[in-house]
């Protein structure tokens, strides 16, 4: 069974802050990508796999893929920096059986009918009824683009909203 | 204003201090343009300001790119598969003027050597000196 140290929602997935920052603070030595686009893209798969920092493995796994590795072997071993590209994929696999303690929301993209809350991170409507059902069930649910940044309750961003 | 030749992608946009600094030895070197990643770009915020440059240079040319891994060389990835321009990570001073010096004296890049003196430009200057020295005396 693999320990999961981070599960961030992050639109742009493995980028400069994931690999340089949270890759050492979280400890973890492996990322699984979970998005079922990126598995259908072999080059761009390339590029995310050929980027990882040195003695970090990488799985990418559509999320039907995830949800059935989760249940064979919870991940197998190691420890795991899960990463998805927004909230509904989190709250579909939550679902599906992958109950993660606390997520992390980094930075999600804009969009006109979307409203910056913080930093870089932006919510519309249906996120917001996504992350109260996710809360409900007591997930521990923070916002963090970078470590250095004190993590903003769900509560204090519902406020912004 | 002269055609771009070469696009420098970089975090926050220090490619434009790179160049400011490259001048000083080369010149002016208009030919190299960058689009900064700032902190409140989204992946597609940026992709789109990079597909729009890009539509303007010739495939003989060149992005440069900071970090592997990071959104600039992922978004170069795409971008310069889908134009057929040369993509190169790991932007630095020696890089630059290389790369610069080629258009400025040819009007052209030779890949492969820009590849290779991105390579070979990261020394441990003090111990190379000293291993010289030493098969010198030796």
């Amino acid at each position: 069974m693999a320990e999961i140290v981070l599960c961030r929602i992050d639109s742009r997935l493995i980028h400069g802050q994931v690999m340089t920052k949270w890759v050492n603070q979280s400890q973890a030595n492996r990322i699984i990508v979970i998005s079922d686009e990126l598995v259908k893209d072999e080059f761009m798969k390339e590029i995310y796999l050929m980027s990882a920092p040195q003695g970090i493995k990488v799985n990418v796994m559509s999320r039907d893929e995830a949800i059935k590795t989760w249940k064979e072997n919870k991940f197998g071993s190691g420890k795991v920096l899960l990463l998805l590209p927004d909230i509904a994929y989190i709250e579909y696999v939550y679902n599906q059986g992958i109950k993660v303690d606390t997520i992390q929301i980094g930075g999600l993209g804009g969009a006109p009918n979307r409203k910056v809350v913080f930093q870089n991170i932006t919510l519309d409507d249906n996120d917001i009824e996504r992350l109260k059902r996710l809360y409900k069930q007591n997930v521990n649910i923070i916002f963090q683009t970078i470590p250095e940044d004190s993590p903003q309750t769900f509560e204090n961003i519902l406020k912004k909203y | 204003m002269s055609e771009t030749k070469i696009l420098l992608l970089t975090h926050g946009g220090w490619g434009m201090s790179l160049v400011r600094g490259v001048e000083m030895i080369l010149g002016k070197i208009d030919f190299v343009k960058e689009v900064p990643l700032l902190p409140n770009d989204t992946l597609l915020d940026y992709k789109k300001k990079v597909i729009a440059i890009s539509e303007k240079m010739s495939e003989d040319s060149l992005i440069l790119t900071d970090v592997l891994g990071g959104t600039t060389t992922n978004v170069a990835a795409v971008v310069g598969r889908q134009r057929g321009i040369k993509v190169i990570c790991g932007l630095n001073a020696p890089l630059l003027i290389t790369a610069s010096s080629s258009i400025i004296f040819s009007n052209k890049l030779d890949f492969e050597h820009l590849l290779n003196e991105g390579k070979v430009s990261i020394k441990d200057v003090i111990e190379e000196a000293n291993k010289l020295l030493m098969e010198k005396d030796g």
